[in-house]
C-alpha cells in the first residue's frame, strides 16, 4: 500500500471524482446559445451539411455543425434528444482534450487544471468553444515537434470549428520562419514550407470551399463584421469600461444602466474607432516585438498570449467566453515553464469569472444584483483586466528584451530557416 | 466581492436573526434567545459586524456578509503569514469561497482562530494553541472532533505504558488550565446555555444534512424501500430525512465511532510528527463525516483546510488535497448553487440522482483512506528534517 500505489490509488479517485463532477452539470440548460446548437444539429440533420450550414445563417465556420450532426446521430440511437446530443458532445470533448493534454504533457496535475479551467465555459454553460481544443492542442503539439504538416492540418481543423485561433496564425507564422528581421528572408527553405505548410492549408481550405462555397465566407465576414454589433458582447473588456460610460453620458441613445448595472450596446461607428486601433496597435506591436525574439515554443505561447489578450482587451464584439483559448495557451506555458503560475492563475479567474458574473452556473445569471457600493463590480473587473493587460503588454513589448530565453527542455523552433 | 450581495442559503436568517438578538437583548440573553445549537462566539462577531457596520448605514445582511468577507482575507493573511508561500494561500482562499462569501455560512469564523492554533501548536507554543483552538471550538464545535488527535500529539507516547514520561505540570499549565479557565469564563457568563448548545447539536435528527455521505445513500434507500414511512424520492432526487429511530441511526454511529477510534488508536501508535497529526486528524474528521448523522453539507470545510495545510507540510499529499477540495466544494454546489437557491435543473443523469454517485465516492475514498493510513500503513510519514516533531510534553 505504499510509495506509488497508493498515489496511482489517489490519482483514479481524482479521475473518478472529475468525471462525477463534470456529469453534475449535464441537465444545466447553459446559456442562450444552446438553442443555436440545437437549431444547427436540426438543420445538418434535416437539410444536410452543406445546406443546413447555410440555414444556420451564423458567423461561425462549418466544423461545429459536423460535431453536432455527428453527436445528434450518435445519441438518437441512444434515445437521447437533441440537447441531451449537445451537451454530451460538449461533455466527451472535454475529456477528449484532457486525454490528449495528458498525453502530451504526461502531466496529471496540470491535466487536471485544464480540465477543471474548461467545465463551466464547456459542460456547465455549453459553449462550444471546446469542440475547437482537441485540434488546437494536437496542432500545438506538432508544432512543438516539428510535425509541420500535421500542425497545419490540425490547426486548420481548429480555425474551421471556430475562428478565434486565427488570431495566433501570424505568431505561429513567426515561429515556423524563425527569422529575427525581414532582411533573413533568403535563409527560408521555401521548399519545406510549401509542402509543410501552404500546401495541406491550401488543400483543406480549397476543399472547404468546394463544399460550402461562398457560405464559408459569408460566415467569415459575419464574424468579421456583424460580430461587432455589441461594443463588448459581456467580455470584461475597455469596450465593457466605454459601454458604461456611454450608457451614463448618453442614455437618451445608448440606454441607461438598469438597477446600476451596465447592459449591452450596439457600437456607435464613431466610438468603434477607438477600441478597434487600439487593438491594430497593441497586437502589431505584439507580433513585431516576437519576430525579434528568439522562437522558442515558450516564446510563442507567450507571445500568442499577449496578442490574443490584446484582441480580448481591445476588439469590438468580443463575448465573455472568448478568453478561454488564452485560458489554454496559458495553461500551455504553464506546462513549459513554471515560472508563468501567477499568469495561469490569473488567466483562469479571469475567464472563469467574466462568465460566472453574467451566466452563473447554469447559463440563467446571477440571482443577486452586480452593484457593490453603488459600483458594477464588472467595471472593477474589466479596470482590472485593462491594468494587467496593459502591464503584461507593456513589461513584454516596449520594456523587455528577449526575457524568455530558450531554456534546455523547451523545443527550439522549426527548422524552416537554412543553416 | 463578487458575491457579497448573494442571499446565501438559509441559514443567513438564522446569523441575521443571532446578529438583532445579541443587539437587541445582549450577548448573554441574545445568546439563549437564539436557542441553537452553535457555540456563543459566533454571537459575538456577529455583534461586533453589526455595530461597526451600522456605523457605516450597512443593514443585518451586510453586516453578516461583510464579516464573512473580513474573516476569509484575514483567514488567507493569517496563513500566509504562517506559511509564507502565496499559491497554497491563495489555493486555500479560493476553496473556501463558495462556502463563506456565496453561500454566507459561518464556518469562516473559526478559521482564524484554527489556524493560529495550528501554527502554534507546530511552534510548541501550548498555551498560545490552547487559547486559540479554544476560542474556535467555542465559534464552532467541530474542531473538537480533532482534540482527541491533537491531545496525542501533544502528549507524544506511543504506548501507555510510557505515561510516566508525560510532564504533566507542564501539561497543566499550558493545556489543561488555560483551556479550564476559558471553559469556566464562558460558562460562568452564559450559565449553562452553551452545555445545552452543545447537547442540540449532537442530538439532531437529520439522517444526512444534505452530507453526501453514507447517510445520504441510506437517505435514499430508505425513501425509495418505504416512502411511506420516510417520504419518496421527488422527480428522481432524494430528500432530507428527520429520524430520531435507533434502528436507523445506530449502525452510522456505531461505524463513526468504530472507525474513529481506530483512528485515534492507530495515531497513538505512530510518530507524532506535525505531517501525522494532521493526517490522522484528517482522517478520523471524514470517519465523522462520511459515517455520523446529522452532519451536514458544509462540514467538510475543516478536513479541506486541514488537507491544504497537509500539502504545505507536504507537497506528497497534492492529491489528497484536491479531492477533499473538490469534495467539499461539489458537496455545496450540487445542494444551493451559488447563491444558496440551488441548482436551476435536474440532479438526475440517466435515471440516477448524482449524489447518490459523489456519496458513494465519498465513502469508498473515505474507506480506502482510513484502510491505507490507518491500517495498512506504519509510519510511513516519518519525520523529516522540514517537520516539526510534536512539543515535548514527553520528557525524553
Amino acid at each position: 500500500m505504499q510509495g506509488k500505489y497508493y498515489k496511482s490509488i489517489l490519482i483514479g479517485f481524482i479521475v473518478l471524482l472529475v468525471t462525477v463532477i463534470s456529469m453534475v452539470f449535464l441537465n444545466s440548460p447553459g446559456t442562450g446559445d444552446t438553442k443555436y446548437w440545437i437549431e444547427w444539429a436540426n438543420n445538418a440533420d434535416t437539410y444536410g451539411l452543406v445546406s443546413g450550414f447555410k440555414a444556420n445563417n451564423e458567423m461561425y465556420p462549418p466544423f461545429a455543425s459536423i460535431i453536432l450532426l455527428v453527436a445528434l446521430k450518435a445519441s438518437s440511437l441512444l434515445g437521447i434528444d437533441t440537447f441531451g446530443a449537445v451537451k454530451l458532445s460538449v461533455f466527451l470533448f472535454l475529456f477528449l482534450t484532457s486525454f490528449l493534454f495528458w498525453l502530451w504533457t504526461r502531466d496529471f496535475t496540470i491535466t487536471v487544471i485544464l480540465h477543471l479551467s474548461l467545465l463551466l465555459n464547456s459542460v456547465a454553460l455549453g459553449l462550444l468553444d471546446i469542440y475547437i481544443l482537441p485540434s488546437l492542442i494536437l496542432s500545438i503539439w506538432a508544432l512543438k515537434e516539428h510535425k509541420l504538416t500535421l500542425f497545419t492540418v490540425f490547426f486548420c481543423i481548429a480555425c474551421l470549428t471556430k475562428w478565434q485561433p486565427v488570431i495566433l496564425a501570424p505568431f505561429i507564422a513567426l515561429y515556423i520562419l524563425n527569422i529575427k528581421q525581414v532582411a533573413q528572408w533568403k535563409q527560408l527553405e521555401f521548399k519545406r514550407l510549401f509542402w509543410g505548410v501552404l500546401f495541406p492549408a491550401s488543400m483543406i481550405l480549397f476543399v472547404t470551399i468546394s463544399v460550402y462555397r461562398l457560405d464559408l465566407i459569408m460566415a467569415l465576414k459575419a464574424a468579421l463584421i456583424n460580430n461587432n454589433d455589441y461594443l463588448s458582447g459581456y467580455a470584461l473588456n475597455f469596450n465593457w469600461l466605454l459601454t458604461y460610460f456611454l450608457q451614463v453620458l448618453f442614455p437618451e441613445r445608448l440606454g441607461s444602466l438598469i438597477d446600476g448595472q451596465v447592459h449591452l450596446i450596439g457600437t456607435p461607428r464613431v466610438v468603434g474607432l477607438i477600441p478597434r486601433l487600439l487593438f491594430f496597435l497593441s497586437y502589431i506591436i505584439t507580433v513585431v516585438s516576437f519576430l525579434r525574439c528568439e522562437k522558442t515554443f515558450e516564446n510563442l505561447t507567450f507571445y500568442s498570449l499577449v496578442g490574443y489578450l490584446a484582441y480580448f482587451t481591445f476588439n469590438i464584439g468580443v463575448h465573455e467566453n472568448h478568453l478561454f483559448l488564452a485560458t489554454t495557451l496559458s495553461i500551455i506555458l504553464f506546462m513549459v515553464n513554471r515560472k508563468h503560475l501567477a499568469l495561469m492563475l490569473i488567466l483562469i479567474l479571469m475567464s472563469n469569472i467574466n462568465l460566472l458574473v453574467f451566466n452563473g452556473l447554469d447559463g440563467g445569471g446571477l440571482m443577486f444584483s452586480r452593484v457593490i457600493g453603488k459600483i458594477d463590480i464588472t467595471l472593477l473587473l474589466s479596470f482590472f483586466n485593462v491594468i494587467f493587460f496593459l502591464f503584461l503588454w507593456g513589461a513584454n513589448t516596449l520594456l523587455s528584451k528577449n526575457t524568455h530565453p530558450v531554456q534546455e527542455p523547451l523545443a527550439a523552433a522549426p527548422t524552416i530557416v537554412g543553416d | 466581492m463578487v458575491f457579497l450581495n448573494s442571499p446565501g442559503t438559509e441559514d443567513v436568517g438564522s446569523w441575521k436573526r443571532w446578529a438583532n438578538n445579541a443587539d437587541t437583548y445582549g450577548l448573554v440573553s441574545g445568546f439563549k434567545a437564539n436557542g441553537d445549537m452553535y457555540p456563543p462566539f459566533a454571537s459575538i462577531i456577529l455583534l461586533v459586524a453589526l455595530k461597526a457596520l451600522s456605523l457605516l448605514g450597512i443593514d443585518v445582511f451586510g453586516a453578516v456578509k461583510i464579516s464573512i468577507l473580513f474573516s476569509l482575507f484575514l483567514t488567507s493573511f493569517i496563513f500566509w503569514l504562517w506559511t509564507r508561500d502565496f499559491t497554497i494561500t491563495v489555493i486555500l482562499h479560493l476553496s473556501l469561497l463558495l462556502n463563506s462569501v456565496a453561500l454566507g455560512y459561518i464556518d469562516i469564523f473559526i478559521v482564524p482562530s484554527l489556524i493560529l492554533s495550528m501554527w502554534a501548536l507546530k511552534k510548541h507554543k501550548l498555551t498560545l494553541f490552547t487559547v486559540f483552538f479554544s476560542i474556535a471550538c467555542l465559534t464552532k464545535w467541530q474542531p473538537v472532533i480533532i482534540a482527541p488527535f491533537i491531545a496525542l500529539y501533544i502528549l507524544n507516547i506511543k504506548q501507555i505504558a510510557q505515561w510516566r514520561q508525560i510532564e504533566f505540570k507542564r501539561l497543566f499549565w499550558s493545556v489543561l488550565f488555560p483551556a479550564s479557565v476559558m471553559l469556566v469564563l464562558t460558562l460562568s457568563i452564559y450559565g449553562l446555555t452553551p452545555i445545552g448548545a452543545f447537547k442540540a447539536a449532537t442530538q439532531s435528527f437529520f439522517l444526512s444534512g444534505y452530507a453526501l455521505n453514507f447517510n445520504w445513500l441510506l437517505t435514499y434507500f430508505l425513501e425509495a424501500l418505504y416512502p411511506a414511512k420516510y417520504g419518496s424520492i421527488i422527480d428522481g432526487q432524494a430528500q432530507l430525512i428527520l429520524t430520531p429511530s435507533l434502528v436507523v441511526t445506530f449502525i452510522p454511529r456505531l461505524l463513526f465511532i468504530l472507525l474513529y477510534i481506530i483512528t485515534v488508536i492507530s495515531f497513538f501508535r505512530r510518530d507524532k510528527t506535525f505531517e501525522n497529526l494532521i493526517l490522522f486528524s484528517i482522517v478520523g474528521y471524514l470517519a465523522y463525516f462520511t459515517f455520523n448523522i446529522s452532519v451536514h453539507e458544509n462540514h467538510l470545510f475543516l478536513a479541506t483546510i486541514l488537507s491544504i495545510i497537509l500539502f504545505w507540510v507536504n507537497r506528497k499529499h497534492l492529491a489528497l488535497m484536491l479531492i477533499l477540495i473538490l469534495m467539499f466544494n461539489i458537496n455545496l454546489l450540487v445542494f444551493y448553487g451559488i447563491d444558496g437557491g440551488g441548482l436551476m435543473f435536474s440532479r438526475v443523469i440517466g435515471g440516477i440522482d448524482i449524489t447518490l454517485l459523489l456519496s458513494f465516492f465519498n465513502v469508498i475514498f473515505f474507506l480506502y483512506l482510513w484502510g491505507a493510513n490507518a491500517i495498512l500503513r506504519k509510519n510511513i510519514h516519518l519525520t523529516k528534517k522540514t517537520l516539526s516533531a510534536a512539543p515535548p510534553v514527553a520528557g525524553s
